[in-house]
């Protein structure tokens, strides 16, 4: 019997003015927003919230931009890992961000915060040194064990000397449904329907490439009307020979993700 | 100050497995720097019109000097590696624009910077992944690209593999001229003005914004004595360093940083 799987509504979270505004106190930001029906706005010119409320594009994202420091530069002592996720995780609890699964059992939420140090490498001409550039927070989501990534679909933070981070992309939702249960393409139809995609007339037999890796992952796309699903798909991440190679050593050639749709 | 933007991309390749959208997110980055910020289109060049030989510098037999680095920022996408970035395979002058150690210690391709180019763009996958092995030997960002640097501040793209989508361009063509409220929220303009971003927090916030985890972006930019390429802004949106020139002070620096998406 084929395997199945559940695609998902997701309801986006209604932000009032009077909480945006405290939010982006809390970002430091001390200013009125500016209200349409698509979202909600602030900035002191340095820093600028965002929020996408319902049926906008970007349903639920949370954007925020700090310019008084360039996130590029390494800094000189970035703020520790646990002090930037308990942070983050704060921002979340008290403007109940955090996404939710709601009571029906076929819904099995997890989430969770992870934060680690991102190294730069500086090249002086004669040397390489490893130096912290920067704090990042991320969010690690999975519904039914399968990871939720996309737009809509995921935490970043960057921190940088302080606890106040620089960046952040908060893309999550309310609520979620069972919108529908479909049955789940196997990976290997799947992984078959890339080789004989690839596979050119001239060199039938042979490969000219491989499959590196075949990924199930609910893509939480921009909104473009009609119900607001989550729904399942394929990422296959195939690796072509180097065009160039000539010797018998295998070097890494040109790699690309074929997205394919997982479920009928 | 030359406020010009030359794009190039490839969705029909010969040699490589096709792309779909690379038209769009090219298009999409020089549609709203020129239609919404005043830029002079300088070249968009796709598919059998996208030369390698554009990117290429003159002593191997390119014209780098007439297309690529008459512009200030340059946005190219289609196939990439850790060796560089890829082209049909019956255009001029060859399907590879190649890094330094691929044939030959300094036979890297570009040489950029030495007239307009400040920032290059290359919407490809792992082309500047940190470590790639050629022949048993380590070749690092640093070998494989340090020397494209002459004058160019900045390349933005990815360590790891990337998306094929239609968005990438425009995303960080508006973070990049302010108009991200706008675009991506839905806030008009005449109510907020614009709110810029500097090239390297575009990337980073129009790859979050785009590309999923567990892929990876970066950046590799370049500094010596009075300059700072990383808080740059494109022109006419806040503070451009002054070009780093090898030789101008008792050092130089290539500083390269990575994004998780």
């Amino acid at each position: 019997m084929a395997e199945s799987i559940y695609l998902f509504k997701r309801t986006t979270k209604i932000l009032t003015p009077e909480l945006f505004t405290k939010m982006a106190a809390q970002m430091n930001i001390k200013e009125k927003p500016a209200e349409t029906d698509e979202a909600l706005f602030i900035s002191d010119g340095t820093r600028s919230l965002a929020f996408a409320r319902p049926c906008a594009t970007f349903a639920g994202l949370l954007f925020f931009a700090d310019q008084s420091v360039a996130w590029g530069e390494c800094a000189k002592k970035p703020v520790s890992e646990a002090r930037a996720r308990g942070w983050a995780e704060d921002l979340l609890k008290k403007f109940d961000l955090t996404p939710k699964g709601g009571d029906d059992k076929r819904i099995r939420l997890d989430f969770g915060l992870e934060a680690f140090q991102s190294e730069a490498v500086v090249f002086n001409g004669k040397e390489r040194r490893r130096v912290k550039a920067k704090t990042d927070v991320m969010a690690n989501i999975y519904l039914n064990g399968v990871p939720v990534v996309g737009p809509r679909g995921k935490v970043r933070k960057i921190f940088k000397e302080t606890e106040r981070p620089v960046m952040v992309h908060a893309g999550l939702w309310e609520g979620l449904n069972v919108f529908e249960e479909r049955e789940l393409v196997r990976e290997h139809d799947v992984v078959a329907a890339v080789r004989q995609g690839l596979t050119r007339r001239e060199e039938c037999g042979k490969r000219p490439y491989d499959v590196r890796e075949v990924r199930l992952v609910y893509f939480a796309d921009e909104f473009r009307g009609g119900p607001d699903l989550l729904a399942p798909e394929y990422h296959v991440e195939v690796e072509l020979r180097d065009p160039q190679q000539t010797g018998k050593e295998q070097i890494q050639g040109p790699r690309q993700v074929v997205r394919l749709r997982a479920y009928r | 100050m030359a406020k010009e933007v030359g794009i190039e991309w490839v969705n029909t390749y010969d040699c490589l497995n096709q792309l779909t959208h690379e038209h769009e997110d090219a298009g999409g980055f020089y549609d709203e720097l020129v239609n919404h910020d005043g830029w002079v289109g300088s070249f968009n060049w796709g598919n059998g019109a996208a030369w390698e030989q554009d990117f290429k510098r003159p002593d191997k037999g390119g014209t780098a000097n007439l297309w690529v680095d008459t512009a200030a920022f340059v946005y190219f996408t289609g196939h990439g590696s850790p060796w560089g970035f890829y082209f049909r395979c019956d255009v001029p002058d060859d399907n590879l624009i190649e890094c330094d150690h691929y044939t030959g210690p300094t036979n890297g391709d570009l040489r950029l910077g030495n007239d307009d180019l400040e920032w290059l763009a290359l919407e490809v996958c792992n082309t500047l992944q940190l470590d790639a092995i050629l022949n048993g030997t380590n070749l690092d960002v640093f070998d494989r690209w340090a020397e494209s640097f002459q004058g160019m501040h900045t390349i933005c793209s990815f360590t790891t593999v990337s998306l094929d989508l239609a968005t990438p361009g425009r995303y960080f063509a508006v973070y990049l001229d302010g108009r991200w409220p706008l675009v991506l929220f839905g806030i008009p303009e005449w109510m907020i003005g614009r709110f810029p971003l500097k090239v390297i927090d575009a990337w980073f916030a129009m790859t979050s914004l785009v590309q999923p985890a567990p892929y990876e972006a970066a950046v590799l930019y370049d500094n010596t004595q009075g300059t700072d390429t990383q808080n740059d802004y494109i022109w006419d949106h806040g503070h451009v360093s002054t070009d780093p020139r090898r030789g101008a002070a008792n050092w130089f620096s290539w500083t390269w940083i990575p994004h998780a998406c």
